[in-house]
């Protein structure tokens, strides 16, 4: 069973497999990896229905049943004491998200809807940290070291010194045509 | 601007972080670099002399900064900032470096600052300095989203094998339950630390604190 998930805007076709290390934790909580976007609402509740008969069956089934004995909630209500289902997708999955199952055929489950402006609003604010930020930390860090150069502060891994990068590959890394295009985009949002 | 129009551009975006990993290491390489300089401004503030130096004592013209974590006693080009109070023993601030918690086992820390003695006992001893000599010490946090609550618990662990030692949680975002998990421990956090903000001014005082308590203590 595959079960695609994305927004009307999703690019057609592309799929991804969820990460292997994706739990259900303790809290209600749902999990992949570092990096995350937030999903609630509409779009947790789709993907949750579209775990059914996956190898997160049961993950999917005692969320349901939670929500349905109301303990807990596909948008935050905690001052209502219930947990809050949250799906935590990377920046691939916010436009397409895929389940895979070991089994087939295949069954798609397409969600037209994406009206979770709260995601939309993180995925925003992450992808400025990510690449806006970094960028704004250079020159007050270089007045701070005594207005060295940039290519004077350099990184390498401990165990291959003699392979670094410096401060201005990361400037020029995080000025690149696909990054500025990015932060253009972002910035005419805003 | 559509969200579409953004996630086309991510998408080429990330086809260019396979094609340079560089963008995936910045961020986290450019903070803890940014929070070793915050340490520096607090012992500027405090008048300390600063100079640069080599993991072997040297003179160092650029700074060296390790991307992941080592030892102080492999010596070598990694750069250590040397802290110099009049009538004081010198400090060393070193970024990314193992220290051992009451467990003897090595944590990293993010941006350390140690006493010079013990820094040469490492070295000479090819040993893991000790967590009672460090002055004060930073846990960098560079994130795109909210830190997972379990980051807290994990720096809560980090201040029991470190006993008294004063440690700070620094983050570049809004992360309002680790910073009250930690709060509600008396133990140091800030969210939202960048360059010209009101937490990055928390944290230069809790620095510049600890180098004041330092410089005073007999």
């Amino acid at each position: 069973v595959t079960a695609v998930l994305g927004p009307k805007q999703a690019t057609p076709g592309a799929t991804r497999e969820l990460p292997p290390e994706t739990r259900f934790v303790d809290r209600g909580l749902w999990t992949t990896r570092e990096g995350v976007v937030a999903e609630r609402g509409p779009y947790a509740k789709a993907i949750i229905s579209a775990l059914r008969g996956s190898p997160f069956g049961d993950v999917a089934l005692q969320i349901e049943q939670e929500i349905a004995a109301g303990k807990a909630s596909y948008v935050r209500q905690r001052r209502a004491g219930k947990k809050s289902v949250m799906l935590s997708t990377t920046f691939e999955e916010v436009s397409e998200a895929e389940v895979l199952t070991q089994d087939k055929p295949r069954i798609d489950v397409r969600v037209l809807e994406y009206s979770s402006k709260e995601a939309d609003q993180l995925s925003k604010a992450a992808l400025q940290r990510q690449f806006v930020e970094p960028i704004k930390l250079v020159q007050p860090l270089l007045n701070t070291l005594g207005a060295l150069a940039p290519e004077a502060i350099r990184f390498a891994d401990p165990d291959s010194p003699e392979v670094s990068v410096g401060l201005d590959d990361y400037v020029k890394a995080l000025e690149s045509k696909e990054v500025v295009e990015l932060r253009s985009a972002l910035e005419e949002d805003e | 601007v559509s969200l579409h129009r953004i996630i086309s551009s991510l998408q080429n975006v990330l086809g260019v972080f396979a094609a340079q990993p560089l963008l995936a290491s910045a961020p986290n390489d450019i903070y803890e670099a940014y929070l070793f300089s915050v340490v520096v401004d607090a012992a500027d503030r405090e008048g300390a002399a600063i100079t640069w130096q080599d993991g072997d004592g040297a003179p160092a013209s650029q700074l060296l900064f390790r991307r992941s974590p080592g030892f102080i006693h492999s010596r070598g080009p990694f750069t250590h900032a040397l802290l110099e109070f009049t009538n004081k023993p010198p400090l060393e601030v070193h970024v990314g470096v193992s220290i051992a918690g009451v467990s003897t086992l090595g944590h990293e820390c993010d941006v350390a600052v140690l006493t010079s003695d013990e820094c040469e006992r490492s070295r000479r001893g090819l040993v893991l300095p000790r967590s009672r000599r460090v002055i004060v010490a930073i846990e960098a946090k560079y994130y795109a989203s909210r830190l997972p609550l379990y980051l807290g618990r994990g720096f809560l662990g980090l201040g029991r094998e470190f006993g008294r030692t004063p440690l700070a949680l620094a983050t570049n975002i809004e992360s309002d339950g680790v910073v009250a998990l930690v709060h509600h421990h008396n133990a140091q956090a800030d969210d939202g630390v960048l360059p010209g903000t009101q937490p990055h001014e928390r944290l230069l005082q809790f620095v510049s604190d600890k180098f004041h308590r330092y410089r005073r203590t007999v």
